[in-house]
C-alpha cells in the first residue's frame, strides 16, 4: 500500500525537528493530519480488499466515515470480550488486546486530526506531533502483527455494514445503485424527449 | 451536549485522581487535566503532561508515554466507570518553557 507509506513519510518529513520557522506550526498540523490519514486509509483498504468486485474496492473504502469508525473501535474491546468470553485461549486474547490498543490509538489519532485541522487556537510542539505519528506507527505495526489471527475473532465481515454508509452496502444494492443512475439518465433523457416531442405536438396542434 | 459522570461528579474522580500524583510514572514533571468534548461531541478527558527534555527524546518518548497512560487507564476505568473518553497529550519541558500553554500550566 504505497498510499499508506507515502502518508506516514509525509508526516515524518513535516515534523523534522529544526528551528522553529514560519512554516512551523502549518508543518505540524500537516503531519498530524497526513498521519491519522494513514491509519485511516490502511484500515478502509484492508476492509475493501475483501470487498468481492475488484473494481469497486476504491470506491468502497471511500464509503467508511471517520464518525462511525469512532463508534465501532469504542465498541470494539467490549464485543470481542463478549465473542471471546473468559475461556479465551492466550493467543486469542493477546490478538484481542492488540486489537483494542489498536482501536484505542485510532480514537486518539482522530481526536488528534480534528484538533490540528480545525482548532486553530491549539499550538502544537514537536513532541506532541512526534507523540502522534509514534502512536499511527504503533497501529501500523500492530495491525500488520495481528492482521491474519484478527479473522478468527473479529465481528464477521458483515459487521463492516455498521461502519460505513448506510447505502450500498452490498455488491447488489451497489449494482442496483449504478443501475439506478444509469436508468435515471435514460429515463430523464427519454421524459426530456417525451416532453420535448409532446411540447412541439402542442405547439403543432396549436 | 452530553455530559460523562466523570463531569456531574467531578471531585470523586478527582479524589481517584489526587490518588495517583505526583508522578505517576518516571520523566512525568507535571500533568493535568480538563474536562471537555471529543470531535463527536461525546464527553471527554483531556490529559496535559509535561515530560522532562530525557524523556521527550525521540528513544524515550514513547516509553514514557505509554507508561504513563497505562499507570492511569488501569487505575482509572474512565470509559466504564465515568463515561469519558480519555485522550493524552505530552510536551516537553523545554518546548513548554518557550510556548507557556496555560492547559499545561
Amino acid at each position: 500500500m504505497d498510499l499508506i507509506d507515502d502518508f506516514f513519510s509525509h508526516a515524518v518529513r513535516l515534523a523534522a525537528p529544526g528551528k522553529p520557522s514560519d512554516t512551523e506550526q502549518i508543518d505540524f498540523r500537516r503531519a498530524v493530519s497526513a498521519a491519522y490519514y494513514a491509519v485511516f486509509h490502511l484500515l478502509t483498504m484492508t476492509a475493501a480488499e475483501s470487498w468481492a468486485v475488484r473494481r469497486e474496492r476504491h470506491r468502497f473504502a471511500r464509503l467508511f466515515e471517520h464518525g462511525r469508525l469512532k463508534t465501532a473501535a469504542q465498541a470494539l474491546p467490549g464485543k470481542l470480550k463478549e465473542r471471546l468470553g473468559d475461556s479465551a485461549s492466550p493467543d486469542d486474547q493477546k490478538t484481542a488486546d492488540t486489537l483494542g490498543a489498536i482501536a484505542k490509538n485510532f480514537v486518539a489519532l482522530q481526536q488528534d486530526r480534528y484538533s490540528a485541522d480545525y482548532d486553530n487556537s491549539r499550538v502544537w510542539s514537536y513532541t506532541e506531533v512526534e507523540n502522534v505519528i509514534l502512536r499511527a506507527h504503533d497501529l501500523y505495526i500492530d495491525w500488520n502483527t495481528v492482521q491474519e489471527s484478527a479473522r478468527g475473532i473479529l465481528p464477521p465481515r458483515h459487521a463492516w455494514r455498521k461502519v460505513i454508509s448506510p447505502k450500498s452496502v452490498s455488491p447488489y444494492r451497489l449494482r442496483k445503485a449504478h443501475c439506478l443512475a444509469r436508468n435515471r439518465t435514460h429515463f430523464g433523457a427519454a421524459r426530456r424527449n417525451r416532453h420535448e416531442s409532446s411540447s412541439r405536438g402542442l405547439c403543432r396542434a396549436g | 451536549m452530553p455530559r460523562g459522570r466523570g463531569v456531574a461528579q467531578a471531585a470523586e474522580l478527582q479524589k481517584k485522581l489526587n490518588g495517583i500524583r505526583p508522578q505517576p510514572s518516571s520523566g512525568v514533571v507535571k500533568w493535568r487535566h480538563t474536562f471537555g468534548n471529543d470531535w463527536t461531541g461525546d464527553p471527554a478527558i483531556f490529559f496535559w503532561v509535561t515530560l522532562t527534555d530525557e524523556a521527550s527524546k525521540k528513544g524515550n518518548l514513547s516509553k514514557a508515554t505509554e507508561a504513563f497512560r497505562k499507570v492511569l487507564c488501569e487505575r482509572i476505568d474512565f470509559q466504564n466507570d465515568w463515561d469519558l473518553i480519555p485522550y493524552f497529550n505530552f510536551r516537553s519541558e523545554s518546548e513548554q518553557a518557550i510556548l507557556n500553554d496555560e492547559v499545561y500550566a
